[in-house]
């Protein structure tokens, strides 16, 4: 290993042989580590297999649908899924919708090593590896997608010492050391210049081999000295009689060991330097940090020299604004890194190209920082490979850290979506195949995305749906993605809103089939764990009606989660007309009519009432002010007394009468403003006037403020428990559902409903309206329709749905189902297949629904509304699409795959 | 051993008057429930001490004649404790110049210390006082009895180890291990020189020698401390080199002179660890109360480790914010670490009762650690680690009569040392502690 010149120039020298044992030391640490790896690579059985969406190798282009297999912390094999075999004892870990990459390999950084600038400004016999902290706490930057750093001593000597690269992660430290040195560091830039707190150290407590020899003079007061400093010194590490001097020891063995010199130089002129030092040195070299690549557009300047390759600093700051270098008149060459970037790429170098932000602070975000790279139009690859597989190879790590591939270490990342994409988190890094971090925390809310979904305003195509606090807080192509949201990808999903059932048996665990009074809260009965429930949403039901089969009934709306919500108590009440005509008009007129007269008498009082609490609020006021004017009138008595028996007492009585007959001449007159320029006598004129006024005044106050008289409060009607809710049905807000058998009945509904009560009416018989669309669609009146959407007529198939339709009469659905009413969908989708429009039947399943019954919070994907949809495989209402799940108020109540 | 006798009778002849006799050379102590920790332990056990030394013990033993008999009826007795890791005793614990393998802690030991009082009071009869943790290279430790009048009758063993410290004494972190690196190299170096003129004479190609020096390991005989004495045909190192302590950094790399390694994090046991492994140092971990994370490198030690004083600590979790508590002796024996205990300093004796070893080793007890276990880490296990349980370390015939005399049972709150004997005399008695007496004295003044 020692280069062919110098073994000739020495013969004996004490110095060779540290290399040597050096060498050897490093040789044989290395093989203690190999054998530790293959030992625990050799501790076999643990074998993991993930299943994933996306693997981004690292160093090429991204597989689809890849599996990777790792044992013993390596990678025993990767590749698309169908390719790989997988070892039967294998781990199945199924990461669906996932993406993985390999761990970033981040360099230049001081994490774990402290920063302390040492008093000296040439150490290069100090060594990163030994500051380390191997038990440090590193979440963050693991978080951040970092598994592998190389540690490099500060920034602001000239030479302060060897780099070193370690993993980061739990796990014994000889599992983390990667290299213990991995080059010698050199700052040529501007902040080695005048290095910070270099000063002489005092005498005294300096080593005991140099007790009184005076301070060394520290290099670097200005670039030239710097950089003749440092040639001197590798010089002079070159002379085969170099005194026994540990730094320059640590130069020679770098030299001769073709360690890697990183050079950190930004301007121009220091990039030429730097390349004039590598030239003329034979460095193995690596450049750090440049704002400019001028210098290597003349090819011949550094084609010869060994070059590792070139370390970018990205010029955006995470969430601030970034102090990029600017142009000047010292670095007239700068270029923003991307440019640069693509500069080096164009000339051949792009696997020589690693991206580093500039402090370990921003380490956190380099994902974020490594974007800017896309700017000049380089691939997503190629920026990740310049984080993950270029890092490695430039730090003699090839094939085992930063690639995805056979024998690598399984170091990798798995992350919500494709890489350097908005909104993609980092959910796990593993580092030597474990799991050294999860994403944890408080998320706060989920997020959904899917190929379509169906919005009021039209199907958005590759959207998102996010979800918080059971409700939806954003949907479509780009939404704000919560806080550690729960992510849920859908490929090939459609998205549509929870069905709802209009007339359904579920809730109470058997059908209802007692009369109930109309006054029944049934939202209150609804059982806890009705399978049936479970059943019925598995087809995408998220809403349902509940009454009783006997009418009149009242109807309940509620949700089907786990623990049933209730959305609306009553919702509707369910009339039945049967028999002939005459009886049936009458004896819903009937009914009618006294719950008229009830509602009316509530009507009445309620706006006598209305009437009563105006009159009493302005009874109120009024007593308030007659209270105050009295209080008021009062003080101004006992005021007057006060003043006239002040007056007797200093004037006397003699003026006093005289007074008094003038005074209603002033008071008339009186604005203040008018005595004041005049007013001799001023004192004398307040004085009358105030004794004046409360005995004009008093007199004409008490008069007028008579106590004010007290409303009578009307009386409150009965109340009839089994009326209340016609209440609310004359005041529209809840709907008359009435079923029809008949066609003759279905004018009665209308003439008796809808004419002569103006109330909102549904009429529940998809059969009979089938006949009488015109008169439906003359007066608008929404049909529910079901649970048979069909009738035959003459041998012939009329399908109702599309009849209504085809006359534009709304229509709605209802299973009159339990657990059955799984199918409602299904039953329509034959509807849809023959013929009827896919949106308007969705929309009689969804949003018409929630308009009718004014349920408010569902039938639609917006913003504000419930969270309440389905995932289908394919278009809603098509036999051959599938549910994938079921989602209410912002949980999944049904997962294909989970069951 | 003729000094001793005055210092002793000099420290006796206070309360000689009313202890006829104790002057005799055989002493048999009779009557107490002896622990030997060499075997199980003696009920109404009997002691015979004649000349500083343990002649008999056992359970049917005769009483000479001549014996001064001491019945402890009721009473336990032990071997004294062995400090394995304390830097008082001396003036001051570190120098400031950092680099001083040069210097023994010998000459800095003050007998008259309160530490050596407050030593025998709580039943310490042997001590290894070793370079304080803030060093480099700190110098040579040395195990000392803790009775005594000048410092050469108290020396149990010279050079007992060299104290390297890792813990960075001013600036980096690598600036501190490099230095110690450096040193290191050059004492390795310095032995390869001294080997040279030998593996010349072997006809070895010039070139090869440096590798084949480095494959070979030191050929020096064991055994002997001091690197002082010259190797066969070697040249002796220069009267410069000597003063610096080049021969102590010496035998160290040849792992002749054990080192008293300190490490005050965990990430200096990984550190501490490839040194051992580069420079075959013979090291005695003595680790800071944070180094538990490392626990498990430990394993496979071949020297128990010097636990931090506080045995027991909470920790805030950097990121989760939560407490957790730290039991040091728990963390070590799950991981399979012998360990042994230190005290607290003397600024902390009078209020801290980490600073007694019975209770550490009852705090460990209390954490799981069998008592029997507990308590030979207080002797037997500290004098093997220091080497010197030829002498002391149990109650064996032929060891010293150093001896400590419990009111009960031992790791019990209500247990007082009664009296502490070294080198059979009695060196404290507590019915003579007018110090204790006074401060248990309810308002004496």
């Amino acid at each position: 290993m020692i280069a062919p010149k110098m073994r000739n120039s020495l013969v004996y020298l004490p110095r060779q042989r540290i290399k040597d044992m050096r060498f050897t030391m490093n040789m044989k640490h290395l093989c203690s580590l190999a054998l530790l790896l293959i030992a625990s690579t050799a501790r076999a059985g643990d074998i993991d297999a993930y299943f994933v969406d996306t693997l981004w190798p690292g160093d090429g282009e991204p597989i689809k649908n890849a599996v990777i297999i790792v044992e013993g912390g390596k990678i025993q094999s990767v590749g698309s899924a169908t390719d790989v075999t997988i070892p039967p004892q294998a781990k199945r870990h199924n990461l669906n919708g996932r993406t993985v990459m390999p761990g970033i390999v981040a360099m230049e950084t001081s994490i774990g090593i402290g920063s302390t600038d040492d008093e000296r400004n040439v150490t290069p016999e100090y060594r990163a590896i030994d500051a380390f902290d191997f038990y440090g706490e590193y979440d963050q930057y693991l978080s951040s997608g970092v598994t592998s750093v190389h540690i490099a001593p500060a920034n602001r000597r000239l030479l302060p010492g060897q780099s070193g690269m370690v993993k980061l992660g739990k796990g014994l430290p000889d599992t983390k050391r990667l290299k213990d040195t991995s080059g010698i560091k050199v700052v040529l830039s501007r902040s080695a210049l005048n290095p910070p707190t270099v000063y002489e150290p005092p005498v005294g407590a300096v080593s005991v081999d140099r007790p009184l020899e005076p301070t060394r003079p520290q290099i670097g007061a200005s670039y030239l000295e710097q950089v003749s400093g440092l040639a001197a010194l590798l010089e002079s590490s070159r002379e085969a009689d170099a005194v026994n001097d540990a730094r320059l020891e640590a130069l020679a063995f770098a030299i001769a060991n073709k360690s890697p010199f990183r050079i950190v130089a930004e301007t121009q002129s220091e990039v030429e330097a730097a390349i004039k030092l590598a030239k003329r040195f034979e460095l193995n070299w690596m450049l750090v940090f440049p704002t400019s690549v001028v210098p290597f557009e003349d090819e011949s300047m550094w084609k010869e020299t060994d070059f590792v390759g070139v370390v970018l600093r990205p010029d955006a700051s995470p969430g601030a604004v970034a102090n990029p270098a600017i142009p000047t008149d010292e670095n007239e060459a700068f270029s923003p890194s991307w440019k640069n970037a693509a500069k080096l790429i164009a000339m051949g170098l792009d696997s020589k190209v690693a991206i580093q932000p500039g402090s370990d602070d921003d380490l956190k975000d380099v994902m974020f920082l490594a974007k800017s790279f896309l700017r000049s139009g380089i691939k997503i690859e190629q920026v990740i490979r310049m984080m993950t597989a270029n890092p490695a190879k430039m730090s003699g790590l090839e094939g085992k850290i930063g690639v995805l591939r056979a024998g690598a270490d399984a170091d990798f990342l798995v992350l919500t979506g494709e890489p350097l994409r908005d909104g993609t988190e980092i959910l796990e890094t593993y580092v030597n195949g474990k799991k050294e971090y999860q994403s944890v925390g408080e998320s706060s809310g989920s997020l959904y995305s899917a190929s379509a979904i169906y919005t009021p305003t039209g199907v958005v195509s590759n959207g998102m749906i996010a979800v918080a606090n059971g409700k939806l807080i954003g949907v479509g192509k780009e939404v704000s993605i919560p806080t550690n949201a729960d992510r849920k990808h859908f490929p090939n999903g459609v998205i549509v809103p929870g069905f709802i059932d209009v007339g359904s048996q579920l809730g109470l665990g058997s059908p209802l089939t007692a009369q109930v009074g109309l006054e029944t809260k049934l939202g209150d009965l609804l059982a806890m764990d009705d399978e049936s429930i479970q059943a019925a949403r598995k087809g995408g039901l998220t809403t349902a009606f509940l009454s009783s089969t006997q009418l009149p009934s009242p109807v309940v709306a509620f949700k089907l989660g786990d623990k049933p919500r209730v959305l609306k108590d009553p919702v509707a009440l369910r009339f039945a007309l049967s028999g002939t005509v005459s009886a049936a008009e009458s004896s819903i007129k009937r009914t009618l009519a006294t719950a008229k007269q009830y509602t009316d008498s509530w009507t009445k009082y309620e706006s006598e009432y209305a009437d009563y609490e105006r009159k009493k609020k302005e009874y109120d006021d009024a007593k308030k002010k007659y209270d105050e004017a009295l209080k008021a009138a009062e003080a101004k008595k006992a005021e007057e007394a006060k003043k006239l028996e002040e007056a007797k007492k200093t004037d006397g009585g003699a003026t006093q009468p005289t007074e008094k007959k003038e005074a209603p001449a002033p008071v008339t007159q009186l604005p203040a403003s008018d005595s004041k320029p005049n007013g001799v006598t001023k004192p004398e004129d307040v004085g009358s006037s105030k004794q004046e006024k409360p005995s004009q005044e008093k007199p004409s106050e008490v008069a007028e403020l008579k106590a004010p008289e007290m409303p009578k409060e009307p009386q409150k009607p009965r109340v009839l428990a089994n009326l209340e809710p016609f209440r609310d049905l004359f005041a529209k807000k809840i709907v008359a559902m009435v079923e029809v058998k008949e066609d003759a009945l279905f004018d009665v509904a209308i003439r008796v409903f809808k004419e002569e009560y103006g109330l909102a009416l549904v009429i529940v018989g998809g059969d009979v309206a089938s006949k009488m669309v015109e008169t439906a669609h003359k007066h608008s009146i929404p049909i529910v329709v079901g649970p048979s959407l069909t009738k035959t007529v003459r041998d012939k198939t009329v399908n109702i749905p599309i009849e209504l339709s085809l006359h534009s009469v709304p229509f709605l659905f209802q299973s009159n189902a339990a657990a059955r009413a799984a199918g409602l969908a299904d039953a329509v989708s034959y509807s849809v297949y023959k013929g009827l429009g896919r949106q308007v039947a969705l929309s009689g399943l969804t949003d018409r629904a929630s308009q009718i019954f004014q349920l408010g919070s569902v039938g639609s994907l917006e913003v504000g509304k419930d969270a309440d949809f389905v995932v289908l495989s394919g278009s809603p209402l098509d036999l051959a699409s599938e549910v994938l799940a079921v989602v209410i108020d912002g949980q999944i109540v049904y997962e294909k795959d989970s069951q | 051993m003729k000094t001793i006798k005055i210092a002793v009778c000099s420290l006796v002849s206070f309360w000689g008057a009313c202890n006829t006799g104790m002057g005799n050379d055989t002493l048999a102590i009779v009557g107490g429930k002896i622990i030997t920790l060499a075997g199980e332990p003696i009920e109404k056990g009997t002691i015979i001490v004649r000349d500083g030394k343990i002649e008999a013990v056992g359970a049917d033993i005769k009483v000479p004649l001549e014996a001064k008999v001491l019945d402890i009826t009721g009473q336990v007795v032990m071997p004294g404790f062995i400090d394995p890791h304390t830097s008082e005793g001396m003036g001051q614990a570190n120098e400031r110049n950092e680099n001083v393998p040069f210097l023994s802690v010998v000459d800095g030991i003050d007998p008259v210390m309160e530490f050596f009082e407050e030593c025998r009071r709580s039943g310490v009869t042997t001590a290894a006082i070793v370079p304080g943790n803030s060093t480099l290279i700190g110098g040579h430790g040395v195990v000392l009895k803790t009775s005594g009048q000048y410092v050469n009758d108290m020396i149990v063993k010279r050079d007992v180890g060299m104290k390297i410290s890792l813990r960075p004494t001013s600036g980096s972190r690598m600036a501190h291990i490099s230095k110690l690196r450096r040193e290191l190299e050059k004492a390795k170096i310095a032995v390869e020189k001294k080997n040279q003129p030998e593996a010349e004479k072997g006809d070895k190609p010039a070139e090869a020698t440096g590798e084949a020096n480095n494959e070979q390991k030191p050929t020096e005989q064991p055994g002997e401390t001091n690197a002082e004495a010259p190797a066969d045909g070697a040249p002796p190192p220069s009267a410069a080199e000597l003063s610096r302590g080049q021969d102590a950094m010496m035998a160290v790399v040849q792992g002749k002179l054990p080192v008293f390694l300190y490490c005050d994090t965990a990430m200096d046991v990984t550190t501490a660890q490839s040194l051992v492994k580069d420079y075959s140092l013979n090291a005695t971990f003595v680790l800071g109360r944070n180094t538990y994370k490392a626990a498990e490198l430990l394993k496979g030690t071949k020297q128990p480790v010097v636990l931090d004083p506080t045995l027991i600590f909470w920790e805030t979790d950097p990121r989760t914010k939560k407490d957790s508590k730290v039991i040091l002796t728990k963390v070590f024996q799950d991981a399979g670490v012998p360990f042994v205990f230190q005290t607290s300093e003397s600024s902390a004796r009078t209020t801290s009762a980490s600073s007694y070893f019975w209770y550490q080793a009852a705090v460990a007890v209390k954490n799981g650690m069998s008592e029997g276990e507990a308590l030979k880490t207080l002797s037997i296990v500290p004098a093997k680690m220091l080497g010197i349980d030829e002498f002391v370390g149990s109650i064996e015939a032929g060891k010293d009569a150093d001896l400590v005399i419990l009111t009960g049972e031992p790791l019990k709150l209500e247990t007082w040392v009664e009296k502490t004997i070294v080198r059979g005399e009695v060196v404290y008695d507590r019915s003579q502690d007018e110090k204790l007496a006074r401060l248990l004295a309810p308002s004496a003044d």
